[in-house]
């Protein structure tokens, strides 16, 4: 990146770093909130108000979480799904993108279109149920795979970061005689790595997320992703549900804000490590080497 | 057809990339649109597609004659319009002013910082806007109170619902939707920048020349699949924002249905609703999409 | 104590298949299988298989159980007015159990109010689930009453004079003046609907729906409820309700009362076991009350259904009447004493201890009580709540509430629509909920005034409203003539 040292250019560094400072810290601070609400106790949650820091910090919070003898069952369950449904989602994704990115591809357009018709029509939460069970799927962790295997949007923005690749390299392969696949793997795949590194993230998220098609499809409770349990453990803080004992020392907002912090942190370590692949002129630099 | 025969043989191995695709769309997209049928229907879980009764347009007549719905969806394609001119642009904005910044540590750690509201939950988002806007002990309405003025009910006002959901969804979504446009950004070629310096241009012209024309294309798509939701936009959110006070422009379709079909159990208004908002949909994106192709762009179809 | 004879008691008769279930769960992740399903399979001599599916996917479960056919033999049905639900029953899916309760002593022996009110077009197609019939009341501080010599309120005219003089104390003496005299939580669909029938029964109303001139009318036509909506406005205005009540969550405002800010609560008192300890902590004391004395010096209490859910038997899966006898016969074990005991205490000294002959419970034996022995009270038809089989101590809030709640059960006043069946109620329920719940929202905030509120009351008619009535109408003169 070339430095501009005018005066205006020097203004417009400072001016930015500000403002970006100040979005990062409107952003930061209420995740501190988050974050020390975990650790106060009930009395500071009761007053209400923004906490940046708890009097009292207890983990009262955390072992309401972790004591659930299933949160590791939990944990495990999400883990597999989310390694497993973000490979299978990121091999589709690309192996259907690829195509509809090449001009030559004659019938890109039909297939595009019946793309974006899925974008924005669906059948239902009961149609697509009837699909699962009719496929035998009930009560396996694929359930929660395969039916969202691949997004539309992300197939079109997919073949978007493909169509952009430039097309020299891949043109002179050609010439030289190699097929498609050849060209895929070894020229389109390790060109993308912004893009892979994108859907990692944008996949993963997704599947770490997910609760209500677990619930829906999973009858077996043996794989409940760490989701579902957080979800019920704050509604169990909460006094749902339970009657004649009393609530005693567990502020549900407390225990709501760890769950924040809980599910949160996992993605939040996963992203640094990903960064190194949102760096300019990624794509070139490999091609020039 | 002709194109699909001659892709079969001159392109065999594209179809067997695309092979694994078309079968997840066939499978787990058109099969359960079947289901559609469901808005023509009056449809019982217990009696099924095969069981219930046909209505015809029953539902879609029901849909149309009811005072709330007609606006609801005004406010529906309010918000819509609200996000797409207040709320795009952000991440554009801030994916490009963090391409500026040339100490690799800070642009680190505000890429890592601005994207973790996504993670927060609008529960507790609300909690939060909560603390800070109600008028009894929300930060803001104490500052206020502080200097003399009278408290704002920002949460229980016409008035301040757009601002409060527009900055709510800078807050939450800002951060997040830079990551896609980064990873464009990592694709222009760093000797362009090297040749526009060389050339005389300033920052500008670097921003207008080349930044902006290597994102273009992704945002153009990234638009364009925001119009494919466009009628469902804000729904967890607006869910909780939404109070008697603010009612009248807050409740968009998706909280209404929630509140009256979802809940009950009333599978064919809720299928009819959601075709309804699919057709406008549909129409947003073709209809934007010839647009920018007309204008020489290039869209997603 | 009974449930000590459990390990040898097997029941009469047989039972070889296993029955299964669908239960609602409110446990946190996995319900173990374990020694508490032993003990109540060998009670009652049956095996079972029960599916606890958390609360929050539980309604879409049910609707998939009876869309795709997969139904358990018997399920828990959260809202008996629930449109699918309905139609499933209309269709003939279920077991209409009338004829055969008589033949079970626990299930006929059970309060005929609960039968009445989970009736379905005047036939049970369930076991209901029994909760306080009673549970609507005031919540205030003792303390606070003592300080400033009140008697306790008997009547909507004590309540108003408490209300103001506890505007007047600062209760933690911070100098602030930032005392709340009432909250009130606010339901995410219905509003303060209850709290508003509630004035309006203290002041002689109806509870939902009354009998005015031989039909059925709803409660905004009333005098009495106007005169409640009056008197809320008035509070509201003089800031003795708590201004933010419309937006705020039933967290927050149970946070008002733990922090020691509001005076008084009015809901359903069994939240009393949620804001008790914190209290309790800052040395506060509560007292309660479910009965009221109208201005015409009538006692009154407003009555909630009564029952939560019903278990219901799906045909398809219970395919004769004797499967469906060895069923009940199963619940009419399983709500016996030892089973009630068992499930009120779990085992020694895993759930609880036995301490100078009496039953107690610290907070790790009562995680394990939640994680091991709750879920199945979901199963129960709860005689617990009507104190059989009662053995041990309870949490004094729990204690306090349940007396209130049964000296208030003889004076309860129902909604005499909740036997009834309104198909356009069925459908349109969201919709007049919200209408009635925003109108009276705005009436008390000033925002409407009365031409205004008797405008929203007339397109709650126009919308669907009428035709309720209508129905409803109907319906309570064929059960009733």
């Amino acid at each position: 990146m070339v430095e501009n040292k005018s005066f205006f250019g020097r203004l417009f560094q400072i001016c930015n770093y500000a403002f970006l400072g100040a979005f990062a810290c409107a952003t930061f601070l209420p995740f501190v909130h988050v974050v020390a609400s975990s650790f106060a106790d009930p009395a500071q949650l009761a007053r209400g108000g923004l906490i940046f820091w708890p009097e009292h910090a207890n983990l009262l919070a955390y072992k309401e979480i972790f004591a659930t003898p299933t949160i590791f069952k939990g944990l495990r369950s999400s883990i597999v799904i989310t390694v497993i449904g973000t490979f299978v989602s990121l091999s589709v994704t690309m192996f259907t993108a690829y195509p509809l990115a090449q001009s030559r591809f004659r019938s890109k357009n039909i297939f595009m279109g019946l793309v974006i018709v899925t974008l924005v029509f669906d059948g239902g939460m009961i149609p697509t149920f009837m699909v699962v069970r009719d496929l035998g799927l009930i009560d396996s962790i694929w359930a929660l795979i395969l039916p969202v295997a691949v997004l539309p949007a992300w197939l079109i923005v997919m073949r978007n970061f493909i169509k952009n690749i430039p097309g020299e390299l891949q043109e002179a392969s050609y010439i030289e005689g190699a097929n498609d696949a050849q060209v895929f793997f070894r020229i389109v795949l390790p060109l993308s790595k912004p893009a892979l590194a994108t859907f990692v993230v944008l996949y993963g998220v997704m599947y770490w997320n997910s609760w209500f098609s677990a619930l829906i499809y999973l009858n077996n409770p043996d794989w409940y992703p760490i989701q579902v349990i957080l979800r019920q453990i704050i509604l169990s803080a909460q006094g749902v549900g339970t009657d004649s004992l009393a609530q005693s020392q567990i502020s549900p907002m407390g225990v709501r804000m760890a769950v924040v912090v809980v599910a949160t942190l996992p993605i939040m370590c996963v992203y640094p490590f990903l960064q190194k692949y949102f760096v300019q002129g990624m794509m070139l630099g490999s091609v020039k080497g | 057809m002709r194109k699909i025969l001659y892709d079969l043989k001159k392109n065999p191995l594209l179809f067997l990339f695309l092979a694994p695709g078309l079968v997840f769309f066939l499978l787990f997209k058109y099969w359960p649109i079947l289901g559609l049928s469901m808005a023509f229907q009056e449809y019982s879980p217990f009696l099924g597609v095969h069981g219930s009764p046909w209505v015809g347009f029953a539902q879609f007549g029901r849909m149309l004659s009811d005072p709330d719905f007609i606006q609801v969806t005004v406010n529906t394609m309010l918000v819509g319009v609200c996000y797409i001119v207040f709320f795009f642009p952000i991440p554009v904005v801030i994916s490009i002013l963090l391409n500026e910044v040339l100490h690799p540590g800070y642009k680190r750690i505000v890429q890592t910082l601005v994207y973790i509201p996504h993670f927060i939950s609008w529960v507790v988002i609300y909690g939060i806007t909560y603390a800070l806007l109600s008028t009894d002990g929300g930060a803001i309405n104490n500052l206020l109170s502080r200097i003399g003025l009278d408290p704002i009910p920002f949460l229980a006002s016409k008035d301040w619902f757009y601002p409060v959901m527009i900055l709510q969804m800078i807050w939450h979504e800002g951060g997040w939707g830079t990551i896609i446009i980064l990873a464009a950004l990592t694709s222009v070629n760093p000797e362009l920048y090297e040749a526009c310096a060389i050339d005389g241009g300033n920052r500008f012209h670097r921003i207008r020349h080349i930044v902006f024309p290597a994102i273009l294309s992704t945002i153009v798509i990234l638009l364009l699949l925001r119009l494919g939701s466009f009628m469902d936009i804000g729904f967890e959110q607006i869910l909780m924002l939404v109070n008697t006070a603010n009612r009248p422009i807050a409740e968009v379709i998706q909280t209404y249905v929630y509140r009256i079909g979802i809940v009950q159990g009333q599978f064919s208004y809720t299928t009819a609703v959601g075709l309804f908002k699919s057709a406008v949909s549909i129409i947003l994106v073709l209809g934007t999409n010839s647009l920018i192709k007309k204008f020489g762009g290039e869209g997603i179809f | 104590m009974a449930f000590l004879a459990l390990s040898g008691a097997y029941a009469k008769g047989d039972s070889p298949e296993t029955i299964s279930g669908m239960v609602i769960s409110f446990s946190a992740g996995e319900v173990p299988v374990g020694p508490i399903q032993e003990a109540i399979e060998k009670y009652t001599g049956c095996k079972l298989k029960i599916n606890f599916v958390p609360s929050e996917g539980y309604v879409d479960k049910v609707n998939i159980a009876l869309a795709s056919g997969n139904l358990p033999e018997f399920m828990v049905i959260v809202d008996t007015k629930n449109a699918a639900f309905v139609q499933a029953v209309k269709a003939g899916a279920f077991w209409d159990i009338t004829p055969y309760i008589k033949d079970y002593p626990r299930l006929a022996g059970l309060p005929d109010i609960g039968w009445k009110n989970s009736a379905i077009g005047g036939k049970n197609f369930g076991l209901y689930r029994a909760r306080f019939a009673v549970r609507q009341g005031i919540i205030w501080r003792q303390d606070w009453q003592r300080k400033l010599h009140l008697k306790n309120p008997e009547t909507a005219d004590d309540l108003d004079a408490m209300l103001k003089a506890f505007a007047r104390l600062d209760a933690d003496g911070n100098g602030k003046g930032d005392t709340i005299p009432l909250v009130m939580p606010y339901d995410k669909d219905r509003g303060i609907i209850s709290q508003v029938t509630n004035l309006a029964v203290w002041l002689g109303g109806v509870n939902g729906y009354g009998v005015k001139n031989g039909r059925l009318v709803q409660e905004m036509f009333t005098d009495e409820y106007l005169k409640a909506l009056d008197l809320l406005r008035s509070w509201y205005k003089e800031k003795l309700l708590w201004s933010e009540f419309p937006i705020s969550d039933r967290e927050t405002t149970f946070n008002k009362v733990r922090s020691g800010r509001a005076g008084a609560y009015m809901s359903a008192t069994s939240d009393l076991d949620l804001v008790w300890d914190q209290v309790d902590a800052l040395g506060g004391r509560f007292s309660i009350t479910n009965v009221m004395k109208t201005p015409a010096g009538e006692t009154v209490a407003v009555s909630d259904p009564g029952f939560s859910g019903i278990i219901a038997f799906p045909k398809s899966t219970v395919k004769s009447e004797a499967r469906l006898r060895q069923i009940l016969s199963f619940f009419n074990k399983f709500n016996e004493d030892p089973m009630a005991d068992l499930l009120h205490w779990g085992f020694q000294p895993k759930h609880s201890s036995i301490i100078d002959n009496q039953l107690v419970q610290d907070k790790d034996q009562m995680d394990a009580y939640n994680r091991e022995v709750q879920p199945y009270r979901q199963v129960q038809i709860d005689p617990a709540v009507f104190d059989l089989g009662r053995a041990g101590k309870e949490a004094p809030s729990t204690a306090m509430h349940r007396k209130a709640s049964d000296e208030a059960t003889r004076y309860a006043i129902l909604d005499p629509t909740l036997p009834l069946l309104s198909s356009t109620w069925s459908q349109l329920q969201g919709t007049l909920t919200t209408l009635q719940s925003d109108a009276i929202t705005r009436y008390i905030m000033g925002v409407y005034d009365l031409a205004a509120f008797k405008k929203a009351r007339d397109t709650w008619l126009e919308r669907g409203g009428q035709k309720v009535l209508d129905e409803y109408n109907k319906a309570y003169a064929e059960i009733y003539k």
